[in-house]
């Protein structure tokens, strides 16, 4: 990642500047000690020469400010519009995720509605077949409806393989259910 | 076993329209609800999934799916081979 680089960058340069302030400091005394000398006489040209040299050199110093200044105000101005974008691109990304929880919500509740309509199904069907195998024993100890009994059997055979495949339904959409839920958990953190 | 009474030729007539027949026609409707109830539960359980998901959701819905489909579809044709038998029953009376 290139930021804790850059953050680290900035972190040197402002303390380079402590560095530069504290330098400017003592050479502020040497410059009063080359001032003072002058005053009083004592310098010769050589003072006058450095104290010249020292000035230019700290004009030159100062317009290097002023054109760093200017460029970190520029700067400044940008990575504040940065990070807004990236305020704005986090709002998103938390909209984004709650939109997502309410959405694999519904789908655990639509999945939760069409196990509970297939429950019903599944007892409307034992119930039938109850019935059934009672008109079908009754068929049978009848025994004057051989010719139709075969037949009974059929169908009773077809509802009971169709139970059972209900329950095989509810074992595999169990599991699918649960793996659901367990998806939403994690994402809702509940 | 059900009453019965005699024809004219004097031999025992059972009314397998109503013992037998009649109720098992009952049981066919109540198993055609039934299963016009399970196409119901089917379809919403092969519904689209809600907009909005995540990848993540969107593969599990696509799995369930794909898990309970067949089953569903033999269920289906299940119910339909029951109501042809039904239909099949009142002809070989």
């Amino acid at each position: 990642m290139a930021y804790p680089k850059f953050a680290a960058t900035f972190k040197s340069f402002a303390d380079s500047l402590d560095d530069i302030i504290a330098f400017e400091q003592q050479d502020a005394q040497h410059r009063k000690g080359l001032i003072q000398q002058i005053k009083s006489g004592e310098a010769d040209d050589s003072v006058v020469k450095e104290l010249s040299e020292m000035a230019e050199d700290r004009l030159a110093c100062l317009r290097a400010v002023n054109s760093m200044t200017k460029r970190l105000e520029s700067f400044t101005a940008t990575f504040e519009k940065w990070q807004q974008q990236a305020h704005k691109d986090r709002e998103l990304v938390l909209r984004g995720m709650s939109a997502g929880d309410a959405a694999a919500k519904r789908l655990a509740r639509q999945v939760e509605d069409a196990e509970h309509h297939m429950k019903e199904v599944r007892t409307g069907l034992l119930v039938a077949l109850g019935q059934f195998d009672t008109i079908t024993k009754n068929l049978h100890a009848d025994g004057r409806g051989r010719h139709l009994y075969p037949h009974f059997l059929k169908i009773q055979r077809e509802i009971e393989l169709l139970a059972k495949r209900l329950s095989q339904y509810f074992i595999s959409g169990g599991q699918t259910s649960a793996r659901l839920e367990v998806l939403v958990s994690l994402l809702t953190n509940d | 076993m059900p009453p019965s009474n005699k024809n004219d030729s004097g031999n025992i007539k059972v009314d397998f329209q109503k013992h037998y027949l009649g109720p098992a026609e009952a049981v066919a409707a109540k198993i055609g609800s039934v299963h016009a109830q399970f196409q119901k539960a089917a379809n919403a359980i092969i519904a689209p999934p809600p907009p909005g998901l995540n990848a993540a959701d969107l593969a599990a819905h696509a799995d369930y799916v794909k898990i309970l489909k067949k089953d569903l579809d033999l269920m289906d044709g299940a119910f339909n081979e029951l109501r042809t038998m039904f239909k099949h029953l009142k002809n070989a009376h």
